[in-house]
């Protein structure tokens, strides 16, 4: 919160989606008093799974390919299984496209070390 | 005939069939059934993101070595602590101890916070104000009782600590001979030697790497001697080689320590007759009808008082044949330079300072000071009191002069002798005030607890060297309500009105800035101000401008100081007792009683032995006894006696029994000591052994110490440098494909030393649990690193002695693959053996089939009981019961490494990834790289004559390659 309202202190009136401003607005006073955001968490893989953004994000992997058209939700919602299954067709249709060098996309290891 | 593969039911689907029978029990679970909730930081914590470490640089206080760490913390949590590659006494490694300090940072038993006894014994919490208000109180009345009634007795704190106590103490009216500096593994022989010789009473600084020849007599370089990790650092520097210019190491002494390992020869001197062997070398060296060359002229003209000296008693006294003093006189004559050291603990009589100076003169006579010992550089800062000043303290209070005692981290009832009666000394006095963190022998004899941070949350600093400052610095918030000692120190001080004048620093950070404020003067001309230095070294880890000085300012023999020395001491008559030798070992350090798990856990390389004191015994004198390993015996000495298990060792003389230093050795200890240093005499009594006709379970973990034919591993030579390797080349298995990376290791066996940091920092890294000591009996030992310690071929064979460190070798053809009904375990890509915990069901088959075991399986949950929860590593998964775990090559280290390449666009370069064993290695045995890259260092060593693989001939082809020990056929 520090960081955003850093530079983020003025929300702008949208005219059109009242309920999205106040929704913001909603958040701005909870700096200042400390209370806590509790978000529900929607999108989870278990413990056992070592997963990274970083390589998925630098790779080139579009956020609505894992999370959907999160731009068309009014609440965000799971859209994707998140199960091994899942993530190994993906992992496996990469590592086809440069078999050498993305071997670790379907070794053990990579995710469960 | 019908095809058999449509007939056979594979193995996954019998599973699936088998497994589908439970599935419908647990289908009502969903994965996502619980919502969790997240909750940001409002404000961040500075510098921290999450996921990423950082690190802290510092300064590890486990022994007055004073190696430089860097802290590595995840999330405000210390988890790893590793050396500080730019601290010339470390050199980037961290000994066992200094791996195992982490524990003692999330001890469950710390102190929480101050406390008091209570009129019902026991310690109750109380404030910070209330407890330094009563010791305000304490101090005043004392101060009415005249000089000595306020006493310290203090571990060396060669720094800001030490000179801030001084201070202290001397505005409460103390004397400078009321503070007591206690360190049981203090060199104070090598002082009083450098005292009366030279006019020098300073511990010298060794340079070990321009040694061609090492003499040790009794001095445990590679173990707990003055500076452990940097003269393995330094002895491996000339090992791994074969022929002239090796360097060659000598040990002289009743018992075969774990330094006498790295030995090529042991000289079986008696207990006590290690002064004898000096002078015999003495008395050869400067004798002019052997013409050595190259003779100080000071010793040529000690010939005469030498000549008095008679060989035959000489060799008598030490019960060494005169022809293999004369055989090691000689290749000290030819071998220049060479460096001789001593005395060590176990070697440390009521003869000390004699030994210490004899052992000098030798290295004066070959002209080894200027080269390889270096006097001058020792800051000469808190230098530690003898055990006269000890005793002289203990006596004090038990008589009832002292009023109050400071005990800041010392440990005399756990240290000392029993017989000193520190305890009951302890109980005389009326307030006794510990600053220690942990409860321990000494604490428990405590009013008021004052507990210190530990120093990975504290300021200060240490300064082992001249032209070396560690410094130390918090790596994380105190975990408890703990206060520095030495903050308590300046609050009291300003509490009390007649000093408040004497400490103007608010708080014990601004007093060690101001002190440092005249080394940081040094460094002014790169930086623009103070503050930039001092920032700039806290980053480093303190101010190093440390280098060996000119070898032109060598000490000067005094005129006549030598005289004293050079005769041979009446020796007392020998009875049917056994010599009573006692040794520290890594593990044990100086035997102070508050051990943490980790050094608990893991075996003593030379006994095998885990959670329990053991007495080692001779094989002749076993069998005389009629005992055998695991039996207990009594102990019993003119000053005590005692009971411990039995640990039949062929590394020993008939003549002697040894016991680790620590408890139970202090309760058979007389309080003897030299005269001349006033220390400790570790090595003074005769001890009565016998059995008890009890037994009990010793936690050994060798299978059996012999190799029996079995060819693990076998030596070079000059004369045949080069291993035997079975033939290969015939392929049975499809060779697996290596595209990027292929992950190798090369262990150079003529530098391991077998001090098993490289296991401590395993534990550490990797969150392998303490199973303690009832699995330790049953051999469920979980490190993944082992040391294998083989004394020879046969049991009765004369003693040869290896040792090989034991992990997953990583084989390409892996044994434990194909048994593994889950496909839990496989080859990678990049050349590991891939153990999955999530698949694992538990067959154990894989173990079974390993033929290195070198895979553990956890029985049981591991126990983490919080705070040590807080140092596991996140990166590691913590294993749950039923699931089976080996050595990966600390692949969370080499995911890290790949990941930083990828984010840069390259490959991972040669020495960017380094699992914890081979980072903390202090003689750097372990090299770790891609073997894919013929230019990487591991890919050159693997390449040497003197690798091979261990039990190679089973095809397992490993990625590990040992380097053989290079040794010499004894010339007899």
């Amino acid at each position: 919160m520090a960081r955003c309202q850093g530079c983020h202190r003025f929300v702008k009136e949208d005219k059109e989606k009242p309920a999205v401003t106040a929704e913001i607005k909603a958040l701005l006073p909870i700096l200042a008093e400390g209370s806590v955001i509790e978000w529900k968490r929607v999108h989870r893989v278990p413990d056992l799974v070592y997963f990274t953004h970083e390589r998925h994000v630098l790779g080139g992997v579009g956020c609505q390919e894992c999370h959907g058209d999160v731009d068309q939700m009014e609440v965000l919602r799971q859209v994707s299984p998140l199960t091994m299954g899942w993530c190994l067709q993906c992992h496996k249709a990469k590592q086809a496209q440069r078999p050498a060098e993305l071997a670790k996309l379907s070794d053990c290891l990579t995710c469960h070390k | 005939m019908t095809d058999p593969s449509e007939k056979v039911l594979s193995r996954r689907t019998f599973l699936k069939i088998a497994g589908a029978a439970g599935v419908g029990v647990t289908a009502g679970c969903s994965p996502q059934a619980a919502t969790q909730k997240v909750i940001p930081f409002l404000i961040p914590p500075e510098d921290i993101v999450p996921g990423t470490p950082l690190y802290y640089r510092s300064v590890c206080r486990e022994c007055s070595a004073s190696c430089g760490l860097t802290a590595r913390t995840r999330e405000g949590r210390v988890v790893k602590l590793e050396g500080n590659p730019e601290d010339p006494i470390g050199g980037g490694a961290l000994c066992a101890r200094g791996q195992a300090a982490l524990q003692g940072l999330y001890a469950p038993d710390r102190f929480k916070g101050p406390m008091r006894l209570g009129s019902d014994g026991k310690l109750t919490p109380i404030s910070w104000d209330e407890a330094e208000d009563q010791l305000g109180k304490a101090l005043a009345a004392a101060n009415q009782k005249g000089p000595g009634a306020i006493r310290m007795i203090s571990r060396p704190e060669p720094g800001s600590a030490g000179s801030l106590q001084t201070a202290f103490l001397r505005a409460v009216g103390a004397r400078s001979e009321d503070r007591i500096v206690f360190d049981p593994l203090d060199p104070a022989p090598l002082r009083a030697a450098g005292g009366v010789l030279f006019g020098r009473p300073e511990v010298p600084v060794y340079d070990l790497t321009k040694a061609r020849s090492i003499v040790c007599f009794g001095a445990e370089i590679v173990e707990t001697w003055v500076s452990p990790v940097e003269y393995a650092r330094q002895l491996a520097a000339g090992r791994g080689r074969v022929g002239e210019e090796r360097t060659r190491l000598t040990w002289v002494g009743p018992r075969l320590s774990l330094t006498g390992y790295s030995a090529d020869s042991w000289m079986r001197a008696r207990a006590g007759g290690e002064l004898a062997v000096a002078l015999g070398l003495l008395r050869w060296l400067a004798d002019p009808a052997h013409e050595t060359t190259n003779l100080a002229r000071e010793v040529r003209l000690l010939f005469p008082q030498l000549a008095r000296l008679d060989p035959a008693e000489l060799s008598r006294r030490a019960d060494v044949p005169w022809t293999q003093i004369e055989l090691l006189a000689k290749e000290l004559a030819s071998r220049r330079p060479s460096a001789l050291l001593g005395p060590g603990l176990s070697s440390q009589g009521e003869d000390a300072t004699q030994l210490a100076a004899v052992v000098m003169l030798i290295n004066l006579a070959l002209g080894n000071l200027g080269q390889s010992v270096w006097y001058g550089l020792d800051p000469r800062k808190d230098p530690s009191s003898s055990l006269a000043e000890v005793e002289s303290l203990l006596a004090d209070m038990s008589a009832g002069r002292v009023e109050v005692l400071f005990v800041h981290h010392a440990d005399p009832v756990g240290a000392l002798p029993a017989v000193a009666g520190a305890a009951d000394a302890l109980g005389k006095v009326p307030l006794v005030v510990s600053f220690g963190g942990r409860p321990d022998a000494t604490t428990s004899h405590a009013r008021l607890v004052l507990p210190d941070h530990h120093p990975l949350e504290a300021w200060g600093d240490a300064s082992p060297r001249l032209g070396v400052v560690n410094l130390c610095q918090p790596a994380m918030t105190p975990l408890a309500d703990t206060r520095a000692a030495s903050q308590v120190l300046l609050e009291v001080g300003a509490k009390l009105p007649s000093l408040a004048a004497h400490f103007p620093w608010p708080d014990f950070y601004e007093y060690t800035q101001a002190r440092s404020e005249t080394y940081a003067m040094l460094a002014l001309g790169k930086f623009p101000d103070l503050v930039s230095v001092q920032r700039d070294a806290l980053q480093r880890g303190g101010y190093y401008s440390f280098k060996l000085p000119a070898p032109t300012d060598v000490p000067e023999l005094l005129a006549g100081a030598a005289d004293a020395f050079l005769r041979l001491p009446s020796s007392s008559l020998r009875g049917s007792e056994l010599d009573l030798v006692i040794f520290p070992t890594v593990l044990r350090g100086d035997g102070r009683s508050a051990e943490l798990p980790w050094l608990r856990e893991v075996p003593d390389t030379v006994s095998t032995v885990s959670w329990s004191p053991w007495a080692e015994l001779s094989p002749t004198t076993a069998k005389r006894l009629g005992v055998v390993t695991g039996d207990v015996v009594a102990v019993s000495t003119s000053a005590g006696k005692t009971e411990v298990p039995a640990y039949v060792y062929p590394g020993l003389r008939n003549d002697a029994v040894a016991l680790p230093v620590g408890f139970p050795a202090t309760a058979v200890l007389p309080a003897a000591r030299d005269a001349l240093s006033g220390a400790f005499a570790f090595r003074s009594a005769r001890a009565a052994v016998s059995p008890t006709g009890r037994r009990v379970n010793l936690p050994l973990l060798e299978g059996s110490p012999y190799q029996h034919g079995r060819e693990i591993l076998g030596t070079v030579s000059a004369a045949a440098p080069v291993v035997h390797r079975p033939d290969l080349s015939a392929r049975m298995y499809k060779e697996p494909e290596h595209p990027l990376h292929r992950w190798g290791m090369v262990i150079d066996l003529d530098k391991c030393t077998g001090c098993s940091a490289c296991i401590v920092a395993c534990f550490a890294e990797n969150n392998v649990p303490v199973m303690g000591p009832e699995a330790a009996v049953k051999g469920r030992y979980m490190g993944w690193i082992r040391m294998e310690r083989y004394l020879g071929e046969e049991p009765g064979d004369a003693l040869d002695v290896n040792m090989l460190p034991m992990l997953c070798q990583q084989c390409t053809n892996a044994p434990c693959e194909p048994v593994c009904p889950v496909y839990a375990t496989y080859h990678t890509a990049e050349g590991l053996n891939a153990q999955v915990y999530n698949r694992c069901v538990g067959t154990r088959y894989c173990s079974n089939n390993c033929p290195y075991k070198v895979r553990t399986f956890n029985w049981r949950d591991a126990q983490f009981a919080a705070p040590l929860n807080m140092q596991l590593n996140p990166d590691v998964t913590v294993r749950s019961r039923g699931v089976m775990e080996k050595c990966t090559f600390c692949v969370q280290r080499i995911r890290f490494g790949e990941n930083q390449a990828r984010n840069e666009h390259r490959l991972v370069r040669d020495g960017e990834v380094t699992p914890a064993c081979a980072q903390t290695c202090p003689a750097k045995a372990i090299v770790f790289g891609d073997l894919k890259d013929s230019d990487s260092s591991v890919a050159r060593l693997s390449r040497e004559g003197r690798g091979f693989r261990a039990l190679e001939d089973l095809n397992t082809q490993p990625a590990i390659t040992y380097l053989a020990r290079v040794r010499e056929k004894e010339e007899q």
